[in-house]
């Protein structure tokens, strides 16, 4: 699937918004004290719309500038953001068409499997952090929060990357 | 090449040039990768200032929908906190009237009060849940380094973890990276202070199982040579021991004394681990009839 120059222009708009986002607006709105990680729901939304190709592109990007900003080993932020995109690009054959709460559903599912991931890889390489007593919780707001986040993500995401809208079929 | 096995090559090379970063991040301490997150440390931090000062109303506003029973409770903690900090603050006048006096008369240097300090205002906005750090509006230009000590008025709050021109960021003591030499107030018996995550308390371990160990009793930093802590900071109260037969041991769990919740201004003591500083006074204090004997060796270990 190759993208457009008008369409990488706005998806590196987004990407830069979503970053500005994260490390400016995020850190003050946090849910009983944690943060809602809008580079990781951008991953899985761009995923679960677009498929594998563009999410690990976006991954990959979201990772790196992530791994930038934070304190955690380089390149973790990196890695999990690619195996999410690819993960949840997979999905996206069976949800296209789909209803938009059920899209919703199933992005909060992948970004809490995202954050457990990223729990597992910090637990593999020896990364301990704060949190990590609290790791269930991180993973049930996390994926609460990107359930609500998607309602209005998707359609700057399906903007930016110039995806056709899918109509449900009972609307057909 | 077809586009599925393209597309697979380049989530391998995504994949690949991940792991290569965090080998390279785990092998070079200090290395470019470090020097790149500096620079990006001080590009974000005027932004990260500016949202602040906009963005913290709002956040307590919204906190204050989200967390109200928590504010609640804290608010009652901290009232009975404040009725027992001014039952014990002219104690500690006295306490510390004291303690100089004794210096002085071993003819000993107070080393913590003649550290220079560096003011800092805090911007406690975490951006992941996998990190809790602070991050403080004065960076390398100020003479923070990394290691550095970081207290508020109330105790120790953690170290530089991370220093950019303009930035530093300080890993606070309940991290589970944490570790720093503790020593029991009432007893003098040392031990290693560790963090144990968000929320939890420091657990002190080492500490001989013959050692009467009281909750309530005060646990500072043991500033043995070499650390990155000076002698005497205030870490925490002493709420739980737990001995342990096998090791002959005990496991202490101790209370920071700092609030580490909402911190605004901080004190970075300029203090590094390997600079050539005052001794301080030994704490096994002599015997009335030796006491000559020891501010000697004082003056000479000085020198």
């Amino acid at each position: 699937m190759m993208i457009s120059l008008g369409a990488r222009a706005r998806a590196t708009i987004v990407i830069g918004l979503i970053g500005l986002m994260q490390i400016s607006v995020m850190p003050h709105l946090t849910i009983s004290g944690f943060v809602i990680d809008l580079f990781l729901i951008l991953t899985v939304i761009v995923g679960i719309s677009a498929g594998s190709d563009k999410a690990v592109g976006i991954g990959f990007s979201c990772g790196l500038l992530a791994d930038l900003v934070v304190n955690s080993p380089f390149g973790l932020n990196t890695l999990v953001l690619v195996l999410v995109g690819w993960g949840a690009g997979s999905l996206a054959p069976q949800l296209v068409e789909t209803h938009r709460f059920l899209r919703s559903l199933t992005v909060g599912l992948t970004v809490s499997s995202g954050v457990a991931l990223y729990a597992c890889i910090a637990w593999l390489i020896g990364y301990s952090y704060d949190a990590e007593n609290l790791i269930e919780l991180v993973v049930l707001i996390t994926g609460m929060a990107a359930f609500f986040v998607n309602l209005f993500l998707e359609r700057i995401v399906k903007w930016a990357l110039l995806i056709e809208p899918a109509v449900y079929p009972s609307k057909i | 090449m077809s586009r599925r096995p393209r597309s697979r090559l380049r989530i391998v090379l995504f994949i690949f040039t991940a792991l290569v970063l965090i080998t390279l991040d785990a092998r070079s301490d200090g290395g470019p990768l470090t020097k790149i997150r500096s620079v990006a440390l001080d590009a974000i931090g005027p932004i990260r200032s500016t949202s602040a000062r906009m963005f913290v109303p709002i956040g307590n506003a919204w906190q204050g929908i989200t967390s109200y029973e928590d504010l609640e409770n804290r608010n009652d903690f901290l009232e009975a906190k404040l009725a027992e900090i001014k039952s014990s603050t002219l104690q500690i006048g006295e306490i510390e009237r004291d303690r100089k006096a004794l210096l002085s008369l071993l003819g000993a240097r107070d080393t913590l009060s003649n550290i220079p300090r560096r003011t800092a205002r805090v911007i406690d906005a975490q951006i992941s849940n996998f990190e809790r750090t602070i991050e403080l509006d004065k960076g390398s230009r100020d003479g923070i380094k990394v290691g550095m000590p970081v207290e508020t008025g109330a105790g120790l709050i953690g170290r530089v973890s991370q220093v950019s021109v303009t930035r530093a960021r300080v890993e606070l003591l309940t991290d589970p990276n944490f570790d720093a030499g503790a020593r029991l107030v009432r007893s003098g018996d040392d031990g290693v202070a560790s963090g144990k995550g968000a929320g939890k308390n420091l657990i002190v371990n080492f500490i001989e199982l013959e050692t009467v160990v009281i909750p309530g009793e005060t646990v500072v930093t043991s500033g043995f040579q070499g650390s990155t802590f000076p002698e005497g900071l205030l870490i925490g109260t002493v709420v739980d021991v737990t001995p342990n037969a096998v090791q002959d041991t005990q496991r202490i769990t101790v209370y920071p004394s700092a609030d580490l919740d909402r911190i605004r201004w901080v004190s970075v003591i300029l203090f590094e681990a390997d600079a050539p500083g005052p001794v301080l006074v030994d704490r096994d204090f002599p015997e009335p009839s030796s006491g000559g004997r020891i501010g000697a060796e004082q003056s000479g270990n000085d020198s």
